[in-house]
């Protein structure tokens, strides 16, 4: 076959529009799938925003309800019952003798100043400001505190290494951790002995949370109640490792693996 | 162009936010100069004579193509399999320009075999990029362009290079004007690289 001058020329043209647009076409096609990826990826980062946003705002739903349940029960157990003790003394001050009275009314003073003493109290470890503003380890510290008043538990709490000030909204997520893993035992395991470990390491932090009481199956997935699902699903977005080792009548070991960022 | 691309390339050498082979990336530009002049120094004035030109460029398009390899080799630093593709590319580009160096038509031969060489880079710059995280947007990423430009200039001129003796020959009415769309691809080549350098030296905000 052969081709004249024009010929040639007309067919050079047309060979190279043909390349230069299958080069151009093939260049879109790759911006294009790249385009259609990165919206994918973005939608799915606003997924997970999302989500973290809605399990921070059930936390801190959540550790409302418990502050308001333990303010119930402190009014109407304690507060309550001092103030009416109180009221009594009042009521029924012996006018005849001055020493008698002064004594009754020095009581009711004392047991307004303890009223007063535990409202304050009270109002330190009410909501997530304890967390926010004096940080994980004081909010742990006056969670365990709450709990030692009771008498019925003996308390064991240590930190290690150099403290690490995490995300605010993380470290309320790990305290949330901590309050549900201490109800839990509180609620289930009939202990006497309570271990709190905050490690702080280079990169991570470790967090064991034992107890001696009576223990469960973890082979048992009933087991599992609803507690123990919030805290693997609050670790895991805090893309955290867990592991709970229980023995039954031996008490409960939870330890944690936070990484900083 | 080949000056603005130089310059732009060189404006953004001590961005010290940037990776090692931008900042260096005006050593490219700079050898297409020296080779412009070479090829001018030659044709219009006659300082030396075709064939001492002809080794110049040769010498040229290896050190262009070991340019690219290192380029190319720390752009995909952390995948071990593109760095061996790299290699493997390379070794056999190398080989290949070497022997062709002592054929009597080696220079459009040679210019061909190094681009299919950065052509099969640019390829695979384009496979890491669908398959990694795409976490970057391409119309600020001065790499992409950079590598755009390339795959373009490459792309249409591997076919001119490999033929032009072919052409002259066969077809000598037109291989003028074929040829001189290399020099519409490199234009076009440069026009990206200034945009992807643009992109490191002005900021826009995202």
């Amino acid at each position: 076959m052969h081709f004249t001058p024009s010929e040639t020329i007309v067919l050079f043209i047309v060979l190279c529009s043909v390349l230069i647009l299958l080069l151009v076409f093939f260049i879109a096609l790759i911006i294009y799938r790249y385009q259609q990826k990165q919206n994918a990826y973005f939608k799915n980062l606003e997924e997970i925003k999302i989500d973290h946003e809605n399990i921070l705002l059930q936390s801190q739903v959540e550790m409302q309800e418990k502050t308001f349940q333990n303010i119930s029960i402190e009014i109407h157990d304690n507060i309550g019952q001092k103030l009416a003790l109180a009221k009594l003394l009042l009521n029924t001050l012996p006018y005849e003798s001055v020493e008698k009275l002064s004594l009754q009314v020095q009581s009711s003073i004392d047991i307004v100043s303890q009223v007063v003493n535990e409202l304050s109290d009270m109002g330190r470890g009410m909501s997530n400001e304890i967390v926010l503003q004096n940080g994980i380890i004081k909010a742990t510290e006056a969670e365990l505190l709450q709990i030692k008043k009771t008498s019925l538990y003996h308390i064991n709490f240590e930190v290690g290494g150099d403290t690490v000030f995490l995300d605010v909204k993380r470290e309320l997520i790990l305290f949330r951790v901590i309050q549900e893993c201490l109800h839990n035992i509180i609620k289930h395991a009939r202990a006497t002995l309570i271990g709190v470990q905050l490690q702080f390491h280079k990169d991570w932090l470790s967090l064991e949370i034992s107890d001696n009481g009576k223990g469960f199956d973890t082979a048992n997935a009933n087991n599992m109640g609803t507690g123990i699902k919030n805290i693997k699903k609050r670790i895991r977005l805090l893309n955290g490792m867990y592991t709970i080792k229980s023995v039954v009548d031996n008490g409960t070991t939870i330890k944690i693996e936070i990484p900083f960022i | 162009m080949i000056f603005l691309s130089f310059a732009t390339a060189f404006a953004n050498r001590k961005k010290n936010l940037t990776p090692k082979y931008i900042r260096l990336f005006y050593i490219y530009p700079l050898m297409i100069l020296i080779l412009s002049t070479n090829a001018l120094l030659v044709t219009l004035i006659q300082l030396y004579s075709i064939k001492i030109a002809s080794l110049i460029e040769q010498y040229f398009t290896t050190a262009d193509f070991i340019f690219w390899i290192v380029f190319f080799y720390q752009l995909f630093k952390d995948s071990t399999i593109l760095k061996k593709f790299v290699f493997l590319v390379s070794l056999v580009i190398l080989v290949l320009i070497t022997f062709v160096t002592y054929h009597p038509l080696s220079t459009y031969i040679n210019l061909g075999i190094s681009n299919i060489g950065k052509c099969l880079f640019c390829l695979a710059y384009f496979y890491d990029l669908l398959h990694s995280v795409p976490k970057v947007i391409l119309r600020f990423e001065a790499v992409f362009w950079i590598v755009l430009g390339l795959f373009f200039n490459t792309a249409v001129t591997i076919p001119i290079y490999l033929t032009i003796h072919y052409l002259n020959i066969n077809h000598s009415e037109i291989s003028q004007q074929i040829f001189s769309l290399t020099n519409i691809a490199i234009i076009i080549m440069h026009l990206l690289f200034i945009k992807g350098q643009l992109c490191i030296l002005l900021p826009q905000k995202r």
